[in-house]
């Protein structure tokens, strides 16, 4: 399928976006939030949070003093 | 009633000064809720509070909780971005090189701090804001000191905003007698940490530094500080 990743179209076999997360290697970083179709999707719901074609993804790290 | 009369002896908060006077909280343990309070109540706009290694998100969540709700579309973190979006908090700060997303929500500003002109080069133009350090010799950090002259500043300042660059802010040593320096090498706001809370009574700190960059278009204020 063919999602949207920070305004790119990306396309993933991810079912979950945990799993698109792990595939875009920030899935264990601290300080990266997500949202769905401009929702936030709280880290402890990543796994359950279902993509679909077409959904689009906000992905953000923050500085974390850099 | 009681309520009533007991808001009658609350000072209201002053009105915010600009957001483009930025205060940093200290990235270790030198400083308290009690202050930020009292900082916001005198009208600090924008309260960035600096990562620190040893709070978790309870700690961000602790701090929130003793701060009115009002004021918190004052603060940037610069971690715990979910909470930064769930809390409505003013913004994020993110490292030089993310990008910003088109459909980031508006409340969420996001921002960037640049420790060199490379990083500088680095960083996505659509940043609401950007601050560049250090300008001067640190306040609260020995030898941390300026890698460009004032000259050299006013230049890499002046390719930036041509080239479509976001406002930039300066940080590092800046005090109410160099404020001024900054205005002119072209900066759009100053930041401000050592020469604030290093400062026995932060609050009047605060304000000194806002008159020196102000001038005659300071805000009144309803209380004497």
């Amino acid at each position: 399928m063919r999602v949207t990743v920070n305004d790119e179209a990306r396309d993933t076999a991810a079912p979950t976006l945990a799993a698109l997360l792990e595939e875009l290697g920030v899935a264990h970083e601290p300080a990266v939030a997500a949202a769905v179709d401009g929702e936030v999707i709280p880290r402890s719901r990543w796994s359950a949070q279902a993509l679909m074609d077409g959904t689009s993804i906000l992905v953000i790290r923050a500085a974390q003093g850099g | 009633m009681l309520k009533f009369i007991k808001e009658l002896f609350v000072p209201s908060p002053e009105a915010p000064a600009p957001d483009s006077l930025v205060l940093f909280t200290p990235n270790d343990g030198s400083w308290n809720v009690k202050q930020v309070r009292r900082l916001f109540d005198a009208g600090v706009g924008r309260l960035h509070v600096q990562y620190r290694r040893d709070w978790q998100l309870k700690d961000y969540e602790d701090f929130l909780k003793n701060i009115p709700e009002t004021f918190w579309p004052r603060i940037v973190l610069e971690d715990q971005p979910e909470l930064v979006l769930s809390c409505k908090l003013g913004g994020l700060q993110i490292h030089p090189t993310e990008r910003v997303p088109r459909r980031w929500p508006k409340h969420g500003v996001l921002s960037a701090k640049c420790h060199s002109y490379d990083e500088l080069l680095a960083v996505d133009k659509s940043c609401r804001y950007v601050f560049l350090t250090p300008i001067f010799e640190s306040v609260s950090k020995k030898d941390h000191r300026p890698r460009r002259t004032v000259r050299e500043y006013a230049v890499i300042l002046e390719r930036w905003k041509s080239e479509g660059g976001c406002p930039a802010y300066a940080l590092g040593g800046i005090t109410p007698e160099n404020i001024g320096e900054v205005r002119e090498m072209g900066f759009d706001g100053a930041a401000f940490i050592g020469s604030v809370w290093k400062e026995k009574d932060p609050v009047r700190a605060f304000l000194d530094l806002e008159r020196a960059w102000s001038g005659r278009d300071a805000r009144k204020l309803k209380r004497k500080y």
